[in-house]
C-alpha cells in the first residue's frame, strides 16, 4: 500500500530529485566532506533500502556490548591498542598513546574481568505465557518469537547495571515472556486490543540502545510480558517534496533511514550519538536529541505528525500543519512518553535537501570557562554552526590519547612543533586548555561566512583555530566512545554518560561542582584509583546549554561496583538539580532517574502526567514503570 | 630561605600547641628569619591565578553589578557611566592590593612588637593547622575570628604566614583607610575595607557582595571576617551579624562552589592592649581616630607584658554539611545575581551564626586573672589576701567542674594570684603586710598615666559623666570586662539560679525541691531580657534551661531525682549567691533604665538617651546595690534595645531622627517582673550603705 502510493507519487518529483542528486554530485568534488565518522553511512558500499539490523540481531551486533562484533577496542600483539574490523575511520589503526592513558587510569593488562562467551540459554528465566493471548496472536497471523536468546536480547538498554550483570552471565528477575514482531500500524492496533483484553504488559523496543533501564522489566510484573520489537515497521511510506515531508514508519533505524533520505538528495538531519542502531519511534519516545539540531532542530521540531496506538484507541491529528493553535499541543504529550502511553507507529518529520558542503573545524581554548563564554556568544549572535562541542581539558587529554599512530615521520614531527607552539609560545597551560570541535553544513556562502563569524568571536575568547582533523577526531570519538566502555569493562572499569541542560551564567559553575562531586563520591565509595570524571557542552541554545559527562572509574577492590557506581551517579545527578541543570536534555528519565521526578517540578504537574496515563491506559497495559510511579 | 615551621620538629605544649614566639626565638634573629623564610602556600584547587585588580576588573563587568547599575540609571535618571565611575571609587575603595615584600616588612615589625609584648607566648593549636592545609586546597575557606582587639587580623595574617598557609583577604573597617602608610600596609597584606554600615546603599551593597563572591568563588585568599562585626569591647562575645553570612553563604546556596569551610578561631588574650581604652570608651569617651599617629602613641604599650595569646582554630563547618537539607535548586528559577533567600534559609543563617559565636567561646581560654578579677569584683571595698586564695580555689573547683577551659600554670595558687597581681597592679594594689596571707586587696583608684590618648577636648565633649566619676570608674570597668569573659559559661546556670527562687517547694523534713517545668516562664524572661549581653541562640530556650540545670547538677548544688523534679542541695547557697551575685549587676542596671523611664515619661532620640541614663545612674552611684560598671554604654545600650524589643519601649522616626517612647503599662510591668530577681532593690533615695555583694551569704 504504502510502497505504490510513493510511486505514483514521486514519478512528478523524480525529475527534479534526480537533478539535485547530480548537482549535489557534482559539486561534491570540491565541498562535500562524506562524514565518515558513522559506520558505513554515506560509504555508498551500502544500497539504499537496505535494513542495516537483522530480525536475528546477535547476528551482527554484540549481545554483551554496544555494537557491532567485529569492533572492538583490542590490544595487538604489540601490546598497542588497536580498533579492529572496518567500518569506521579508526578501524585497524594503531592507537599508541591509548594504553599509557589507560594505565594512568589504574588498568593493567593482566588484571580483568572477561564476559561470558555466548548467552547461556540455561539460565534464562522461564516465560509467564499468557496463552489466551498467544493464540490471539497466532490467529491474527503476528509474527512471535518464546526463543530465550530473542528474549535476552530484547530484555536490556546499554545502562552500566545491565550490560554488567549480562557479562557477568546472569539475567534480571524478569525478562520479556514473547517478543512480538509488528510489520504495520493495524498490526500495532490488533495487538494492543489483544494485550488489553487478555491483561498482558506491553513494552516497545526499537533499537534498544536506551541508557535509562526503559526498556527493562519490572521486577513485580506478574503479568506476561511482551516486548514489542518494533524494527520490522522500517519503511519510508513516502515522501513529499512539495511540502518537504517524509511519513516513516517507527521502527526504522536511524542510518537506514539517512541512507535512503540520502538517495533522494534529502535527510532529516537527526543525528543523535546512537544513530546507528537507534530507531526513530524510539527517538519521539524519548524525545531525543541530534548532534546537528542547531540547523535541523530536535525530534520536537522535526516532527510535523505521529501516530500512536494506545489502549484508548489512536492518537493523532487530523491534519499536518506547521503549527496550530487548539489547546495543549498533543504532540508534547507523546514526545518523552516512553512507551507509558502506548506504541508510536508512524511519524512524519520535515526532510531537507542535503547540504551541499560540510566541514570541520576546531578550536584550542586556554580554558573551558573561557570556551563557554565563546560558545554563550555564538549562541547569543545565533551563528553556531550545525554541531558547536566544547570538551574541557581531561577529555581534550583523552582525545589526544586516541589519535591514531602519525602516518609519516613528517606528521609526528609536525605534531610536535603545533604542541611546542601552543604551549610553549602561545602560553596555554597543558592542563587548562580545551577545545571545541565544530561542524558546519550549508551553502558553501552560508559555510564560509559561518567559518569566518565564529573563528573571530574565537579569537575574541583566546580561541585558535586548531584544525579540520582535530574536529573530525572529535566527532569520530563519539561513536567509538561507547566501544571503549566495553574495553574498559574487560579491565576492571565501570563507566557511563550522562547529560543535562543548564542555563548558560551556570554551566562553568555546574561542570565544575558536578566533577568534584563525583570525585568526592568515588573517594567516600572507596574507589582507589583515578577517577575520570570529565564533561563536555554538546549543545548551545539562546538560553543556555546541553552538558555531557563521562565518569569512569577501575573498581578493583569494591564490593559491589555497581552499587558503587550507582551511588556516584546518583550523588552527580543530585549535584546537577542542585546546580540548577535538568533532570535529562536527551536521555529521557526510564527508571533510572525516577526517583529525581519530584525534585524537578510539583505535585500537581505530576500528577497532571499521571492523569493522562490513567484515562488513556488504566489497566496499565504500557507497564514499563517508566517517568513516574 | 627555609621553610622556617616544621610540624615534626616543633615542640608540642600539653594542650597539642605551639609557641610560635619560642619556636622563632630558637634561630638567631627569629623575626628576620620569618620576613626572608620561604613562602608558598598551598593554592586551592579550582583558583585560576590572577593580579588583585583582575579581580575588581570582574566586578566591574559582573551580572550583578550591570544589573544594579542600569537599574539605578532607570529609576534615577542617571547615565550609566556616571554610576560605572562610582562603582569604581568604591572598588578602589574596597581593593586589597598583594605585595609579598610589605607583608614581609610588616611581619618583621609585628614579630618584633610581639616579642616585646607577649612574653609568655602566642600558642597555636598546629593539629588543626594541618588539617586546614588540606582543606584550603579542595574548598573556598573563611575564617571566623572572635574579635577583641585590632591585634587579631594581624595575628591571624601573622599565623598563616608562620606556617605556609595562604594570607587570608580580611574585611577590614573603613577606619584604617583613613591611617597614613599604615592602611597601604594592611591592603598589601590582603585587607580590604568595608563601610562600617551600608544598609540602605544597594549599590555599595552589590559591589561589596559581588567583590567578595569573586574571591570566594575564585579562591584567591581564603576571606576573615568577623562574625561579631566589630571589637567587643567588655569581654562578652557579641551578638553575629547575620547580613555578612548571608553574604558568604550566597555562592554555596547559588551553587557557585561546591562548598564553602567556615572556620571559626578563638583568639584569647591574656591582657587586652585595648583595655583601658574599651573602659574609657565604656565611659562615654569616644574611640579615638585611628591614626598613624596615635599607633606611634601607642607604643607606648611596648614596655608592658601583656602575657600569652592562645590562638585556636576551631573544627571547620562545611557549609554543604550544615546547609545539606536544604534544597538549592529553589535558586534555579531566577538570576543568580539577585539576592533572594527564603525565610528557611534566613534561619538556617541565624543558627549558623549563632552556632560560629559559640565555637568560638567553647574553645576560648581564660587566664587565671579572669578568675581572679571574678572574685575581686564581688569585693569593691577589698578583700584580704586569704580569702582571695580561698574563694578563687573554691571558684576554680566550680569552673573545672564545668569543664571551662583555662590556662592555670603548674604553679601554686598563691605564686599564681601574686604573679597576676602584679602584672595587672596599674588596676589592683595590694597592702604590703609582713603577713601574707592577711595583706589588703582592693581595686587601685590610681588612674594610668595613658591618659595622653584622651584628649581634653574628648573629656568635654558630652556633658555626660564627670571626669572624675570616670576616673573612679574606670578600673571597675577593666576588672569586670575580665570578669566577663567567664560569665559567657557562667550565664546559663545562674538564670536558672535566679528562676528557681520563686518556685521551691519544701517539705516538711526539709527537703527542697523544685519542678523544672516550673522554671520556663522566668527563665524564658530573663533569656529573652539579657539576650543581648549573652549569647543565646534563638530557639534553643529549653536546651539553654537543661543545660543551666546540668551545670548546677555537675557542681552539686542540685539533683534530679525523679522525672524534671530536682532536689536543691543544702550546701548550694554559696554557689548559687555566688553566680546571683556575678550577675546582679546586669539585672540591676536593667532595672535601673525601666526605674528612668517610668520617671521621666516622654520621648527621647536614640542617639542620646543612653548617655542620658548613664548620667543619671551616675548621679545615683552612692546609693547602695549601684555599681559602677552599670555606667557602662555597652550595656546601657544593650539594655535599651532589649527593652525594645521587650516593647517596654518603642520607636518611631521623627523626621531622619529614631526616636524612643516609654509604653508605660508594658515596662512597669517588665520592671515589677525584674524586681522579683533582685534580692536588695537599690532604694534610689537612700544613700549607699553597703556592697551588694553580701560576703556573709557565702
Amino acid at each position: 500500500m504504502a510502497s505504490s502510493e510513493m510511486s505514483e507519487k514521486s514519478d512528478s518529483a523524480n525529475s527534479l530529485r534526480l537533478q539535485t542528486i547530480s548537482n549535489h554530485l557534482k559539486r561534491g568534488s570540491n565541498h562535500l566532506v562524506c562524514s565518515p565518522c558513522v559506520s558505513d553511512l554515506d560509504h555508498g558500499t551500502i544500497k539504499p533500502g537496505t535494513r542495516s539490523i537483522p530480525r536475528r540481531r546477535e547476528n551482527l551486533l554484540k549481545w554483551d556490548g554496544w555494537g557491532y562484533k567485529d569492533s572492538q577496542f583490542k590490544i595487538n600483539e604489540k601490546g598497542s591498542v588497536t580498533f579492529t574490523g572496518s567500518r569506521y575511520k579508526l578501524s585497524g589503526l594503531v592507537m599508541p598513546h591509548l594504553r599509557p592513558w589507560m594505565e594512568e587510569m589504574g588498568l593493567n593488562i593482566d588484571e580483568m574481568a572477561k564476559s561470558e562467551p555466548k548467552i547461556n540459554t540455561e539460565n534464562v528465566p522461564k516465560p509467564t505465557l499468557n496463552e489466551d493471548f498467544i493464540d490471539e496472536l497466532n490467529k491474527i497471523e503476528m509474527e512471535i518469537s518464546t526463543d530465550p536468546v530473542d528474549r535476552v536480547m530484547r530484555s536490556h538498554g546499554h545502562t552500566l547495571e545491565e550490560l554488567f550483570l549480562l557479562r557477568k552471565g546472569e539475567f534480571n528477575n524478569r525478562i520479556p515472556d514473547v517478543v512480538v514482531f509488528p510489520r504495520c500500524h493495524d498490526d500495532v492496533e490488533k495487538l494492543v486490543a489483544a494485550a488489553v483484553r487478555y491483561n498482558v504488559c506491553l513494552i516497545p523496543i526499537g533499537g534498544g540502545t536506551t541508557v535509562t533501564l526503559a526498556v527493562a522489566c519490572p521486577d513485580n510484573e506478574a503479568r506476561c510480558i511482551a516486548v514489542v520489537d518494533m524494527t520490522q515497521m522500517n519503511k519510508i511510506l513516502w515522501v513529499d517534496e512539495k511540502n518537504l515531508l517524509a511519513k516513516i514508519e517507527a521502527g526504522i533505524i536511524g542510518q537506514d533511514l539517512e541512507r535512503d533520505l540520502a538517495a533522494m538528495g534529502l535527510c532529516t538531519g537527526h543525528e543523535p550519538d546512537s544513530m546507528e542502531f537507534s530507531s526513530l519511534g524510539g527517538w519521539v519516545a524519548t524525545r531525543a536529541s541530534g548532534m546537528k539540531k542547531n540547523v535541523y532542530g530536535n525530534i520536537e521540531d522535526l516532527l510535523v505528525h505521529v501516530r500512536m496506538v494506545t489502549p484508548r484507541g489512536v492518537l493523532e491529528k487530523n491534519c499536518m500543519v506547521p503549527r496550530m493553535s487548539a489547546g495543549p499541543e498533543l504532540h508534547q504529550f507523546i514526545i518523552g512518553s516512553e512507551g507509558t502511553l502506548g506504541i508510536v507507529t508512524e511519524v512524519t518529520l520535515r526532510v531537507r535537501p542535503l547540504p551541499e558542503c560540510q566541514r570541520y573545524g576546531s578550536v584550542i581554548f586556554p580554558s573551558f570557562e573561557d570556551g563557554v563564554h565563546c560558545l554563550r556568544e555564538i549562541a547569543l549572535k545565533r551563528c553556531a554552526p550545525a554541531s558547536i562541542r566544547l570538551m574541557d581539558n581531561d577529555q581534550f587529554r583523552f582525545g589526544q590519547a586516541l589519535k591514531p599512530e602519525a602516518e609519516s615521520i613528517f606528521t609526528s614531527f609536525m605534531d610536535g612543533i603545533k604542541k611546542f607552539y601552543v604551549t610553549k609560545m602561545k602560553g596555554y597551560d597543558p592542563h587548562r586548555m580545551c577545545v571545541a570541535t565544530l561542524l558546519f553544513e550549508g551553502d558553501p556562502e552560508v559555510v564560509a561566512q559561518q567559518e569566518k563569524t565564529v573563528y573571530e568571536i574565537a579569537a575574541k575568547y583566546k580561541g585558535m583555530a586548531a584544525g579540520e582533523d582535530n574536529g573530525q577526531r572529535g566527532y569520530m570519538l563519539t561513536f567509538v566512545i561507547a566501544y571503549l566502555r566495553d574495553c574498559g569493562m574487560d579491565y576492571e572499569v565501570v563507566s557511563e554518560s550522562f547529560e543535562t541542560s543548564v542555563p548558560w551564567d551556570r554551566v562553568s559553575d555546574l561542570c565544575r561542582n558536578v566533577k568534584d562531586r563525583i570525585r568526592h563520591e568515588c573517594e567516600a565509595q572507596g574507589v582507589r584509583y583515578p577517577v575520570l570524571s570529565t564533561c563536555r557542552v554538546t549543545q548551545t541554545y539562546d538560553a543556555g546549554a546541553c552538558v555531557y559527562f563521562y565518569l569512569g572509574f577501575k573498581y578493583r577492590g569494591l564490593a559491589d561496583p555497581v552499587a558503587s557506581y550507582l551511588a556516584v551517579e546518583n550523588a552527580a545527578r543530585d549535584e546537577i538539580l542542585e546546580s540548577g541543570g535538568s533532570i535529562s536534555h536527551h536521555h529521557g528519565i526510564g527508571k533510572l532517574r525516577k526517583q529525581f521526578m519530584s525534585r524537578t517540578t510539583t505535585p500537581a504537574a505530576l500528577g497532571v502526567v499521571k492523569s493522562v496515563k490513567e484515562y488513556l491506559d488504566p489497566r496499565n497495559i504500557f507497564g514499563s514503570g517508566n517517568l513516574i510511579e | 630561605m627555609d621553610l622556617l615551621y616544621n610540624p615534626e620538629k616543633s615542640s608540642l605544649n600539653e594542650d597539642g600547641c605551639i609557641n610560635m614566639l619560642e619556636e622563632l626565638q630558637k634561630h638567631y634573629f627569629g623575626a628576620f628569619k620569618l620576613a626572608t623564610k620561604t613562602y608558598s602556600p598551598p593554592d586551592y584547587i579550582h583558583r585560576i591565578k590572577r593580579h588583585p585588580s583582575d579581580i575588581w576588573k570582574r566586578v566591574m563587568k559582573s551580572d550583578r553589578i550591570q544589573w544594579m547599575v542600569q537599574r539605578i540609571a532607570r529609576e534615577e535618571c542617571a547615565p550609566v557611566e556616571s554610576i560605572m565611575k562610582e562603582v569604581e571609587k568604591i572598588l578602589k575603595k574596597l581593593a586589597f592590593t598583594d605585595h609579598l615584600s610589605l607583608v614581609r616588612l610588616l611581619g618583621f615589625c609585628l614579630v618584633k612588637v610581639q616579642f616585646a609584648i607577649y612574653q609568655n607566648g602566642v600558642f597555636i593549636n598546629t593539629s588543626a593547622v594541618e588539617k586546614l592545609r588540606a582543606m584550603l586546597k579542595r574548598h573556598p575557606v573563611i575564617f571566623m575570628p572572635s574579635h577583641r582587639s585590632y591585634m587579631d587580623f594581624l595575628m591571624l595574617s601573622l599565623v598563616c604566614f608562620y606556617f605556609n598557609l595562604p594570607l587570608p583577604a580580611i574585611a577590614a573597617g573603613m577606619d584604617f583607610q583613613k591611617m597614613a602608610v599604615v592602611s597601604g600596609m594592611l591592603r598589601a597584606s590582603g585587607a580590604f575595607f568595608m563601610r562600617r554600615s551600608f544598609g540602605s546603599d544597594r549599590l555599595y551593597w552589590a559591589v561589596f557582595t559581588e567583590y567578595v563572591h569573586e574571591i570566594i568563588i575564585n579562591g584567591d585568599r581564603p576571606m576573615e571576617f568577623f562574625i561579631e562585626g566589630t571589637r567587643s569591647r567588655t569581654g562578652k562575645s557579641l551578638n553575629p551579624k547575620f547580613g555578612l553570612l548571608s553574604v558568604i553563604a550566597e555562592p554555596y546556596l547559588k551553587a557557585q562552589t561546591y562548598d564553602v569551610l567556615i572556620v571559626p578561631v578563638s583568639i584569647s588574650y591574656e591582657r587586652l592592649l585595648e583595655e583601658e581604652l574599651y573602659a574609657y570608651e565604656m565611659l562615654g569617651v569616644p574611640k579615638p581616630k585611628e591614626s598613624t599617629s596615635g599607633l606611634f602613641k601607642a607604643s607606648s604599650i611596648l614596655g608592658n607584658n601583656y602575657g600569652s595569646v592562645h590562638m585556636h582554630f576551631g573544627d571547620a563547618i562545611s557549609l554543604r554539611k550544615y546547609f545539606g537539607h536544604l534544597n538549592r535548586s529553589v535558586h534555579a528559577t531566577y538570576p543568580r545575581y539577585m539576592l533572594h533567600l527564603s525565610e528557611k534559609e534566613q534561619n538556617c543563617m541565624k543558627e549558623l551564626a549563632y552556632k560560629i559565636v559559640r565555637e568560638q567561646q567553647k574553645n576560648m581560654i581564660c587566664s587565671p586573672w579572669t578568675v581572679i578579677a571574678s572574685v575581686l569584683c564581688l569585693y569593691p571595698d577589698g578583700i584580704s589576701m586569704h580569702d582571695l586564695v580561698q574563694n578563687v580555689l573554691w571558684f576554680k573547683g566550680v569552673l573545672d567542674l564545668m569543664k571551662v577551659k583555662i590556662s592555670w600554670s603548674s604553679d601554686g595558687i598563691d605564686e599564681i594570684i601574686q604573679k597576676c597581681l602584679h602584672q595587672y597592679r596599674h588596676i589592683v594594689e595590694s597592702s604590703i603586710c609582713n603577713d601574707i596571707d592577711s595583706s589588703w586587696i582592693n581595686i587601685s583608684s590610681k588612674v594610668s598615666e595613658r591618659k595622653s590618648l584622651y584628649t581634653e577636648t574628648a573629656y568635654n565633649s558630652r556633658k555626660a559623666l564627670t571626669p572624675r566619676l570616670r576616673d573612679e570608674a574606670v578600673n571597675y570597668i577593666i576588672l569586670s570586662s575580665y570578669r566577663n569573659q567567664l560569665l559567657n559559661y557562667l550565664v546559663r546556670p545562674a538564670l536558672v539560679v535566679f528562676s528557681l527562687d520563686h518556685h521551691l517547694v519544701s517539705d516538711s523534713s526539709n527537703v527542697v525541691t523544685f519542678f523544672m517545668s516550673s522554671l520556663v516562664k522566668d527563665f524564658e524572661f530573663l533569656v529573652h531580657l539579657l539576650c543581648k549581653d549573652f549569647i543565646f541562640e534563638p530557639g534553643k530556650m529549653s536546651h539553654d534551661l537543661e543545660t543551666g540545670l546540668s551545670d548546677l547538677t555537675v557542681n552539686g548544688s542540685i539533683a534530679s531525682t525523679a522525672d524534671e523534679v530536682f532536689v536543691v542541695r543544702k550546701h548550694a547557697g554559696r554557689l548559687h549567691s555566688f553566680l546571683k551575685s556575678c550577675f546582679s549587676p546586669f539585672l540591676i542596671a536593667y532595672w535601673m533604665a525601666c526605674q528612668f523611664f517610668l520617671k521621666n515619661k516622654g520621648s527621647y532620640k536614640m542617639t542620646t538617651v543612653i548617655v542620658q541614663i548613664q548620667k543619671w545612674i551616675g548621679d545615683h552611684q552612692k546609693v547602695s546595690g549601684i555599681t559602677y560598671e552599670m555606667l557602662s554604654i555597652n550595656l546601657l545600650s544593650n539594655t535599651v534595645h532589649s527593652l525594645i524589643d521587650m516593647k517596654g519601649l518603642t520607636t518611631h522616626k521623627l523626621g531622619k531622627t529614631k526616636m524612643v517612647e516609654v509604653s508605660s503599662t508594658t515596662l512597669q510591668d517588665i520592671s515589677c517582673k525584674l524586681a522579683k530577681f533582685i534580692p536588695d532593690l537599690p532604694e534610689l533615695l537612700t544613700p549607699k550603705m553597703q556592697p551588694p555583694f553580701d560576703s556573709s551569704k557565702l
